[in-house]
């Protein structure tokens, strides 16, 4: 019933990615690149045995950013947060990885843990003012998303983190060997954070719709009022949630340092790219749906993966993949040019 | 050291770094006032940024840039007004999608055009204003030595000050964000004003943008807008979305601008210097807000549509 539900939905969001992935990849003429040469890259690149790795790199983290966002928008909230938050948790399990040195079966979840606090640590200012004072979320998660990776800069520049062997780059030291995520296949960088983020993704499912808290989170989304007149604490209900999206995306952060960089490289926290963006417009294509999210990460983790391969042989700069997430998100909020399109090629309403 | 932090310069950074910041707010303000919030415009600021770099590069010229700046301006806007005045879509999702576009265009255009991701190479620019008759009185001099754009702010804060309280353009930007089933019945084209004004706001965000790259720091960088367009919402957010309490609005977050610059300078042998004062003005924007600010008038409006 509740996946046929999504699949019924579904066919807007999928109609949407693809439409926007086509205008995305076509604009590049703009740029004096032929699109079908680029396609054909990308349909080339990907089938390499180290694209489909980069892949299995890039989801976990993906798909950690879309629940993020999926679970604060079904309470109403546009948790803008996400890069930010995504910085922070990757921020806290480096500085935790690099002091603490356990048994890694103590170690591990302890290092998981500190970067799901860094990311609700985070998410805390813009919660609490949205509780308190009623502050629009969208303008105070942008300016901490804004803050995080200067933030993280300053950190990773103290002496004790810092790396004093990178001269040239500013790096924190690798985390320890017993706070490194263990590899499911050795040699080809697929990590056990994979299978941590599928089961995130069940236990967000499980929370959202299959317990009393998940049926207060989406009553206070769909209609506030009504959810206040039934006795639920909407205000509470909201800032949970909002820490909660905070620590998600912060294990996100945590899966990729622990899981694949092993150290805190500035250069790849620089203002609001990276994975936090992508899961944003993830959790839409996703039909804001964790399930729906798994594919909608694996579409845009390889998305960003094909940005890395076309940057290599085509030229076209990395950058270029949040152009067309920016198109793909740009048809999202057009439900009823979608509808109407759908409509006219007949059949699905 | 408070007297080296609190000098002249001070405030004619603070004058310099407040302009882009009014064009962008007020712009934004008057979207607002339709009932059409920009959220888009952080990414105008940004690639309004390198537009202006881009072909003040080619022809040398300023005007001609701040122009183009502003067509493109123009054109993000009319984009953004496609998504949320026609078809109705939710203004933060279709506002990022411009933003996300924005984010990932201009550094793909600094790179193909300049072969550096991170930065272009410096552009002459606006030079500064200099008042001869003043030449003298030193103070006053460095005050108002600033690029023609900021000049050029103040009049359009004025010319945007006729526009909304005498004409009957302004009647209708406000009618038709009020309630735009009323005006609508009432024969405002509710779609039309709200593209003009989001238009405006945009024209002016890219102005804004042009101000940062062109009068200020001379090239394009990645940290360009680094959250400015969002603090240009929390300004009219803060300024409870009257013209002129915004304008002040902006003054303050100028000022901390300004201050954090100046306190670079002059802390730069402490560590981490850099990264504190770059932090500064957007957490005390955050801490600003969260003092002044609540109750309802913080909430974004709905898209309209006709039944």
């Amino acid at each position: 019933m509740e996946l046929r539900e999504i699949f019924e939905k579904s066919w807007y969001p999928l109609f949407s990615a693809i439409l926007g992935f086509v205008i995305g990849i076509s604009l590049v003429i703009l740029l004096g690149i032929n699109p079908l040469k680029v396609m054909a890259i990308l349909i080339i690149s990907l089938s390499s045995r180290m694209a489909l790795s980069e892949i299995a790199v890039a989801f976990p983290a993906c798909l950690f950013c879309a629940l993020s966002f999926l679970l604060t928008f079904r309470s109403g909230i546009f948790n803008f947060g996400t890069p930010g938050q995504y910085v922070l948790g990757a921020l806290c399990s480096t500085i935790f990885g690099i002091l603490f040195d356990y048994h890694p079966l103590i170690n591990i979840p302890l290092a998981l843990l500190s970067g799901f606090l860094g990311g609700a640590l985070w998410a805390l200012p813009a919660a609490f003012l949205k509780w308190r004072r009623n502050i629009n979320e969208v303008i105070t998660t942008l300016l901490l998303s804004f803050t995080a990776p200067i933030f993280g800069i300053y950190i990773v520049k103290l002496p004790g983190i810092k790396d004093p062997t990178r001269v040239n780059i500013i790096a924190s030291l690798p985390v320890n060997e017993s706070a490194k995520l263990p590899s499911l296949m050795p040699g080809v960088g697929v990590n056990s954070s994979l299978l941590l983020a599928l089961i995130a993704a069940i236990l967000v499912y499980i929370l959202l719709w299959k317990t009393r808290i998940g049926v207060r989170i989406r009553a206070t989304g769909l209609n506030p009022m009504a959810a206040r007149y039934h006795g639920i604490d909407t205000d509470r209900v909201m800032f949970m949630t909002f820490l909660l999206s905070g620590g998600l995306a912060g294990l996100g952060g945590a899966c990729y340092i622990l899981g694949t960089a092993h150290a805190y490289y500035a250069r790849t926290f620089i203002g609001l790219s990276g994975y936090g963006l992508s899961g944003i417009v993830a959790a839409f294509i996703g039909g804001v749906h964790p399930v729906g999210s798994i594919f909608s990460a694996l579409f845009f983790s390889t998305l960003m993966v094909s940005g890395l391969m076309l940057n290599i042989k085509a030229k076209v700069p990395v950058d270029y993949v949040v152009l067309i997430q920016g198109v793909i998100l740009a048809f999202v909020a057009m439900p009823l040019l979608i509808r109407g399109a759908l409509k006219r090629l007949g059949g699905i309403k | 050291m408070i007297s080296e932090i609190l000098s002249v310069s001070l405030i004619a950074t603070t004058i310099s770094f407040t302009a882009p910041l009014i064009l962008a707010a007020l712009g934004g303000l008057v979207a607002d006032k339709s009932g059409v919030p920009n959220v888009a415009i952080e990414g105008m600021i940004y690639l309004g940024g390198i537009v202006a770099i881009i072909v003040c590069f080619f022809t040398g010229d300023p005007w001609i840039a701040t122009f183009v700046t502003a067509a493109i301006g123009a054109l993000l806007s009319y984009i953004l007004g496609l998504i949320c005045v026609k078809e109705a879509g939710d203004v933060v999702i279709g506002g990022f999608s411009i933003n996300f576009i924005c984010w990932g265009l201009a550094p793909t255009l600094s790179l193909m055009i300049f072969g550096s991701k991170g930065m272009t190479p410096m552009v002459s620019g606006f030079p500064p204003i200099r008042v001869s008759i003043i030449e003298e009185v030193g103070a006053l001099k460095e005050i108002l030595s600033q690029t023609p754009l900021t000049y050029l702010t103040f009049l359009i804060l004025i010319l945007l000050y006729i526009l909304m309280n005498k004409t009957k353009f302004g009647k209708h930007v406000i009618a038709s964000g009020l309630d735009p089933f009323v005006a609508d019945t009432q024969g405002v084209d509710v779609f039309k004003v709200r593209y003009l004004a989001l238009m405006i706001s945009g024209v002016l965000a890219a102005i804004a943008g042009a101000e940062y790259s062109l009068g200020i720091i001379h090239r394009w960088s990645l940290g360009l807008s680094a959250g400015r367009g969002f603090i240009a919402i929390a300004a009219y957010l803060f300024g409870r979305r009257r013209p002129l309490e915004t304008t002040g609005a902006c003054f303050l977050f100028g000022f901390l601008e300004a201050l954090s610059i100046r306190l670079r300078q002059v802390l730069g042998w402490m560590h981490g210097a850099t990264e504190i004062t770059q932090m500064l003005p957007l957490i005390l924007t955050i801490i600003i807000l969260g003092i002044v600010g609540k109750g309802e008038f913080m909430k974004f409006a709905k898209p309209y549509r006709r039944e």
